[in-house]
């Protein structure tokens, strides 16, 4: 079975690339102009071994690119879970609290892009300001998922506890949070993927360094110099590796959570 | 079972070929009215803001659609996606496109030469180009004008792109970067240049013409198949330009030209007067100037070598045309 998800998998995105590269060649040969600026699949793939082995005009490799965005969103989420989950749990716990941040809804409601020109006056451009966006893109969905994972412990599991003298610390450590851990997961997953995007949209604010790095700013400098398929190289990068993220996550999660599929 | 993911298929690209041929008729249906776009608060293309602002163009019935751009790539774009007929902008990106993507444009004429400056935070000690190692500078597009004479400053002076670090700010906000030590200098358009020395958080480095002279800065590109179609409105909005730079030109204008690059550019009188004595508006196109910086872009890693044409002067011919200058 899973060798058969595998060649439908790899049928799927075949036809797609073959498809596209069809919908040009017929434009070009109609004598669409745009369709000239539209790369296809085969520039794509040329564009990709440029940028792979020689670099941009800056002579920064494709690898280089994505280490700089990689570390950027490691930075920001690290902060977005640091805070996000001790939050929650405190959110989960006290009703009070819960009042106290309600209003914080609000902010959840301004897209992090519009954020951008608070950061750079607060923070000036570089990590912080990337961090900053990051940030704010991985912490609502962490705090809201761990706040609902400790919300969703049974209260059965936690009188229980109660009646064989768990201390308010004990509950909480060896009953509510593994009871809500998988819910926090996929907070923490949710968040990495949003801060993934987040990060291209403070990439495009600017970059302070010796050359611009980052496939936000690959992509601003194709698009510039007119490199398209290099500009699609920059996109395609970017899914590729959220997936790749996304995919390691849930293995690590599976691995963690083992205990959980045997309930 | 096979039967209908075959029959849903072909839906699919039936759907597609459908969606494109809609999207191909609307945007190749070109409404009336001309599509004209140049950079925001620019002075060096003051020349189309006197003709707006005189209503020349309407004088002539021509009913313009204007879209602002905060640089020459985005609109190099819009004329990529055919969202624009006729456009102010500098020659350097125009080049880029035009030979990295082949967007279709032709430069029919010209609208300033030099008019640029490297502008550097003040007692911060750098007092000369060679003082930039190190230093970060932003440039408001990558491989545009401004970009170009960076480089070819910091050839110049012996250094290369490596030595310094350049980032790319929209021009608006590279004076509060200044301020806020975000950066050490940056390269920009006139009047943002005098207008920062003028705020008091800069000082010009260099201006342009001490890193070219007589360098071709913006341009007028128009549409080829605009162009193809519309000659005559080609003709006279050329006619406009040229009324409108010699206009610019006359002394006796001055007050008034002041006060309308004041409103387009949303600066006092006097920043303006100050960044006028950099710029020189000239509607003559310079071919020459424009082949260096195709050689030049080449040379600095910018266009894509084996995208050049060979016979690059048969290339210019179809780059460049001179016919709507003549007899001006």
């Amino acid at each position: 079975m899973k060798g058969k998800e595998r060649v439908i998998q790899a049928l799927s995105i075949l036809s797609a690339l073959t498809l596209w590269e069809i919908l040009i060649d017929f434009f070009r040969e109609l004598g669409v102009t745009r369709a000239h600026f539209i790369p296809s699949p085969v520039e794509v793939g040329q564009a990709f071994l440029k940028l792979a082995f020689e670099g941009d005009s800056f002579g920064t490799s494709l690898a280089v690119h994505t280490v700089y965005s990689v570390e950027r969103v490691l930075a920001g989420f690290a902060l977005s879970v640091a805070v996000g989950v001790p939050l929650g749990i405190f959110i989960g716990r006290v009703r009070t609290l819960e009042y106290f941040f309600t209003p914080i809804e609000v902010i959840r409601h301004i897209p992090p892009i519009a954020w951008i020109p608070f950061a750079i006056i607060l923070l000036g451009i570089g990590l912080p300001s990337y961090m900053f966006i990051i940030f704010l893109g991985g912490f609502f969905p962490v705090v809201l998922n761990t706040v609902n994972g400790i919300r969703g412990v049974s209260d059965v599991h936690i009188d229980v506890a109660k009646i064989f003298g768990g201390r308010e610390k004990e509950i909480l450590i060896k009953v509510m949070l593994p009871s809500a851990l998988p819910q926090i997961f996929t907070g923490v997953r949710v968040g990495l993927g949003v801060s993934w995007m987040c990060l291209i949209a403070a990439e495009f604010m600017g970059v302070k360094g010796i050359v611009p790095v980052g496939l936000g700013q690959l992509i601003i400098l194709m698009d510039d110099i007119g490199y398209l398929a290099g500009m699609i190289v920059g996109m395609a990068t970017i899914g590729f590796v959220g997936f790749l993220i996304n995919e390691a996550f849930l293995l690590l999660e599976n691995r963690l959570l083992k205990w959980k599929r045997k309930l | 079972m096979r039967k209908s993911i075959i029959a849903s298929i072909i839906l699919f690209l039936i759907i597609v070929f459908v969606l494109l041929g809609l999207y191909l008729f609307v945007y190749s249906s070109r409404p009336k009215t001309v599509r004209l776009g140049y950079l925001r608060a620019d002075l060096h293309q003051l020349a189309v803001y006197v003709a707006i602002e005189k209503k020349w163009f309407e004088e002539e019935g021509i009913k313009l659609s204007v879209s602002q751009f905060i640089n020459g790539n985005e609109e190099m774009d819009a004329f990529m996606a055919g969202a624009l007929d006729i456009g102010y902008l500098g020659t350097a990106p125009a080049s880029v496109k035009r030979i990295n993507a082949g967007a279709p444009i032709t430069l029919v004429a010209g609208v300033n030469v030099e008019g640029s400056a490297i502008v550097v935070r003040k007692n911060q000690g750098i007092s000369s180009l060679l003082d930039l190692k190190g230093k970060t500078v932003a440039v408001p597009g990558f491989g545009n004008v401004q970009h170009f004479l960076l480089l070819m400053a910091l050839e110049k002076a012996g250094l290369t792109e490596k030595d310094v670090a350049i980032t790319r700010i929209p021009f608006s906000d590279m004076e509060d970067a200044l301020r806020a030590g975000e950066i050490d200098a940056f390269i920009v358009w006139e009047p943002w240049a005098s207008a920062a020395v003028e705020h008091g958080v800069g000082d010009i480095l260099i201006t342009s013409d001490k890193i070219w002279r007589q360098h071709p800065c913006c341009v007028v590109a128009v549409d080829n198949g605009f162009l193809r179609e519309n000659k005559e409105i080609v003709k006279k909005i050329i006619e406009i330009h040229i009324k409108a730079t010699h206009y610019i030109s006359n002394p006796q204008n001055h007050d008034e030209i002041v006060k309308i690059a004041s409103k387009y550019c949303n600066l006092p009188g006097q920043v303006i007067e100050e960044a006028m004595k950099h710029i020189t508006y000239v509607s003559s196109l310079n071919v020459d100037g424009i082949k260096t910086y195709v050689s030049k872009l080449v040379e600095y890693g910018y266009i894509e070598e084996e995208k050049v044409p060979e016979d690059l002067k048969g290339f210019m011919e179809t780059f460049v045309s001179t016919e709507f200058l003549k007899g001006s």
